[in-house]
């Protein structure tokens, strides 16, 4: 159903983003789930239905609003955390969306940070690909609507 | 030389702003959405140029754009998309609707002033001609 999406092409569309952001923040590497406390989804409709997931630790949300904002991490309050992984979001739901069937649209995104998070249940996993970045991990998934 | 960044996102108008000043826009003013730009179009005057998102609540960078050149005496301003929306046929529907440029999110700090000396916009002298080097 995703012929042009893989594992792959959204490690390539994530380590680009991550590459604009601020060189002292290093590449993205190949990670693990660890632990993730901030949730940011955006949704796809259209010819394609779905959901784009990113995942992250504090200290990973941090670190990207740090370099987004260029402030301190100690300037930082939790909203522009939650901006910076709203962007974020946005950017990698964006490029994947043009590798989708299409037309479709994509949602304003969508960031969880206090307590547990869960997708609605009509949703099924197409892709994961977990990261490391700053030593922290960086998970994104791709869901497909099944209804 | 004026330039006004709309984007729902704080983020993303800070690194935009933060490029322009680089390239050397002394002046760069922001809005949240593109309700909020058309405000701040009608009670501060026009930018030279105006940088403006797809997706955002309220008013989209689309209807903005449609606004804009909707009104004869605003289309003087240049105005590129800075977006995720990165189908063809959402392109061409907002070069039609009035946008002079597009720039697809993510980009780099040289991919923005690449356009702008595509547009002919002098950042560092506001003369209009076109220079280069502005990072160095």
């Amino acid at each position: 159903m995703t012929p042009k999406v893989t594992v792959d092409t959204i490690a390539v569309v994530t380590r680009d983003i991550f590459a604009t952001l601020s060189a002292d923040g290093g590449d993205l590497l190949s990670g693990d789930r660890g632990s993730r406390e901030i949730v940011s989804t955006v949704e796809i409709t259209g010819a394609w239905n779905g959901t784009v997931c990113l995942s992250c630790s504090v200290a990973a949300g941090r670190h990207a609003a740090s370099a987004m904002f260029d402030m301190e991490d100690s300037e930082l309050s939790p909203a522009e955390i939650t901006d910076a992984l709203g962007e974020l979001v946005n950017m990698v739901g964006g490029n994947i969306k043009s590798l989708l069937p299409g037309p479709s649209q994509l949602s304003l995104p969508t960031v969880h940070s206090e307590g547990p998070f869960e997708l609605p249940g009509h949703l099924e996993l197409a892709n994961e690909v977990m990261f490391s970045w700053t030593a922290e991990p960086v998970v994104v998934t791709l869901w497909n609507r099944t209804s | 030389m004026k330039a006004l960044v709309v984007d729902d996102s704080r983020s993303m108008r800070a690194i935009v702003s933060r490029i322009l000043h680089k390239a050397g826009i002394d002046e760069v003013i922001q809005a949240g959405d593109g309700r909020q730009a058309i405000e701040v179009l009608e009670g501060s005057g026009l930018p030279d140029l105006v940088l403006v998102d797809w997706h955002m609540p309220i008013m989209s960078g689309i209807e903005f754009v449609t606004a804009v050149h909707g009104r004869s005496e605003w289309r003087s301003m240049t105005i590129m998309m800075v977006t995720t929306e990165n189908e063809q046929g959402q392109i061409l529907r907002a070069l039609e609707a009035g946008a002079h440029e597009y720039l697809i999110k993510p980009f780099t700090p040289e991919a923005l002033m690449e356009k702008l000396v595509l547009l002919g916009l002098d950042c560092t002298t506001g003369t209009g001609q076109t220079s280069g080097g502005a990072w160095e």
